[in-house]
């Protein structure tokens, strides 16, 4: 399982967004999208998703044209994950999750056995069995990015699409979910995500594509690519990147000294 | 596997209380059904109501009062079965328009249909057309109206093709509800602007067999539709990228969708007159009793609509020495009972 972007050119017609952005990710690989508010991720991601058309370039899956395949045939392959968010209508939390299903119900159909157990296994995997008859609307930010994410396992994808899976999520919320996205991606899936925290990246990313203004300024494993330079290009502030050994990885914080440098006044 | 045997026919599966809720509002269809039998100027006790029906089963009908037949049979059946339909379809409606544009606050004119059948109406009845023409150009105005503004709203480029089709039915209503206004202020005072009054009130008082079964084919056709597409319907609720996101062919659903709950509304506003409040309100009743689940919000809205405009009819030709306009009662209830559920409970949106 390739998927592949070649060249692309994104955003809506008469209102172009980004353009030159190429990378391919293979199965069991997560990519991690990096850039101010605005860069255009948020566009990027659903032309991936085929929710927008590609406005030049190609975006191939296992080297055949993504505008090619029908809607049902994009749900089967590729997952979506949104940004957690108050649904309209009061569903349980397993009424949600068997929504992932709808590119394998039949179109007169509701769900079958077989859909049930498969969404009972998503919430499994996720750990949020427990909350299968709670009603979507009352539970916590990050039991619905957990229902959310179990939603797009019920669709069986090859690949999820994740757009800022920790926004508006506490601390430690954030954590399970990037926990989360580094145990699938090993269970075999491709993920592609995009975050506003750079250690997101080191914790779980194998690529890591910064955009910003529409444009891929670097494209790399995360070590390479999250140098303080390229941060500071990014963001425009100071960033301090340094290893931890008793984490065995890259962390990443802004270098201000406030307070300290107030009081030395 | 053999957990996910046990586990997997909870999931999903309709808990007790919205199958109690299916329950409950069967339980009161029936009941006011029995009650508007014996309603009006010559009352009908239930026992004589029940008496009746089982001689009309067994096949005995010299055993009962032939005055009491003609009114059961003759004058008031026709109203309940009218009643069932008019209401069944313009609550169903009234799901199928606030899931698709989900808003609690929508309700079965959103896109013009009421504002395209009172011109088509008025327009029949400021001509002295017969009653079967006035009919069926409600018919055709309320459809033609709703197919207005689906091509406006299809024909602009938007990001959020939902909001632009309300806006759209917003304007588009506006300016036939001036073609109305204008039409009631050239029609004649003593003839025609009362019959377009009581028309735009809606009653159920006029409505013959003939024209239920002229209307039964549009009920149908429309009806079928939501019932298959019952779960779908569920994920239009999610919003269009979602929705599409999940496998949904959002543009041609949302046409089929729109096509049927305007047919129903079309055919019941040609024979009972706009009736408000009915659309908007049972939803919010029904999804109360039975949860967001389209199949059991449906078939909850159906049986509660259905009741509900019976009762309600039962009312309009008790509570006066005339008969009083629907969409007075439908209003005069409707509202304030809105507004009590709105105070009083939020279970139904959050």
């Amino acid at each position: 399982m390739t998927l592949a972007v070649a060249n692309l050119a994104f955003g809506y017609r008469g209102a172009p967004i980004g353009h030159g952005v190429s990378w391919s990710i293979g199965a069991g690989e997560v990519l991690c999208l990096l850039g101010p508010n605005g860069s255009g991720k948020t566009t990027l991601l659903k032309t991936l998703l085929g929710l927008i058309p590609a406005q030049g370039g190609s975006i191939t899956l296992d080297g055949r044209d993504l505008a090619r395949h029908s809607r049902t045939e994009l749900a089967r392959r590729i997952g979506y994950v949104p940004q957690a968010h108050t649904a309209f209508l009061p569903f349980t939390v397993s009424e949600v999750v068997l929504m992932g299903r709808a590119a394998r119900v039949g179109l007169f159909s509701a769900p079958s056995a077989h859909d049930r157990e498969a969404a009972q296994r998503a919430l499994e995997a996720l750990g949020i069995a427990h909350l299968a008859h709670r009603t979507y609307t009352t539970i916590s930010g990050g039991e619905r990015q957990m229902t959310l994410i179990a939603r797009a396992l019920a669709q069986e994808p090859q690949i999820l699409v994740m757009d800022e899976p920790t926004a508006s999520l506490d601390f430690g919320n954030q954590t399970q979910v990037i926990g989360r996205v580094a145990a699938l991606a090993a269970g075999g899936l491709a993920i592609v995500l995009s975050t506003h925290d750079p250690d997101h990246a080191f914790a779980c990313a194998d690529q890591v594509a910064l955009l910003r203004g529409g444009q891929l300024i670097a494209l790399g494993p995360p070590q390479e690519t999250l140098t303080a330079t390229m941060l500071k290009r990014l963001y425009g502030i100071d960033v301090t990147v340094t290893y931890v050994g008793e984490i065995g990885r890259y962390v990443c914080t802004p270098s201000f000294f406030l307070r300290r440098a107030l009081r030395g006044q | 596997m053999t957990t996910d045997d046990r586990i997997a026919p909870q999931i999903a599966a309709p808990t007790l209380r919205a199958r109690a809720g299916l329950w409950l509002a069967l339980l009161a269809l029936v009941a006011v059904v029995i009650l508007s039998f014996g309603i009006g100027k010559y009352p009908v006790s239930p026992g004589d109501f029940v008496a009746a029906v089982l001689a009309r089963i067994t096949g005995q009908p010299q055993a009962v009062d032939p005055t009491l037949q003609t009114v059961l049979w003759q004058v008031r059946l026709p109203r309940v079965l009218a009643g069932l339909a008019v209401g069944a379809a313009l609550a169903a409606a009234g799901a199928t328009y606030q899931g698709l544009f989900r808003n609690p606050l929508v309700s079965p004119d959103i896109l013009g249909v009421s504002s395209g059948a009172s011109l088509g109406a008025v327009l029949g009845i400021f001509l002295s057309l017969p009653v079967v023409a006035i009919q069926l150009m409600a018919f055709a105005g309320g459809l033609m109206a709703v197919a207005l503004v689906y091509a406006v709203g299809a024909s602009i480029q938007t990001r959020d093709p939902v909001l632009v089709l309300v806006l759209a039915g917003v304007a588009v209503g506006a300016l036939l509800a001036a073609c109305v206004s204008l039409l009631k202020v050239l029609a004649d005072p003593y003839n025609q602007l009362p019959a377009i009054t009581y028309w735009l009130l809606g009653s159920l008082a006029a409505v013959t067999r003939d024209d239920l079964l002229s209307v039964m084919p549009a009920l149908l056709i429309g009806f079928v539709p939501l019932i298959l597409l019952r779960w779908r319907m569920n994920l239009m609720s999610l919003g269009d990228e979602e929705a599409r996101a999940l496998g949904i062919d959002t543009t041609r659903l949302r046409c089929v969708f729109i096509a049927a709950a305007t047919l129903i509304t079309a055919a019941a506003v040609a024979i009972a007159g706009v009736i408000g409040w009915i659309g908007l309100l049972i939803p919010h009743i029904a999804r109360m009793l039975v949860g967001p689940d389209f199949g059991r919000l449906l078939l909850a809205s159906i049986m509660l609509g259905g009741g509900y405009l019976v009762g309600v009819d039962a009312l309009a030709r008790s509570i006066a020495m005339t008969e009083t306009p629907l969409g007075i009662l439908t209003a005069a209830l409707g509202a304030p009972f809105f507004l009590y559920l709105l105070a009083t409970t939020r279970r139904g949106w959050q």
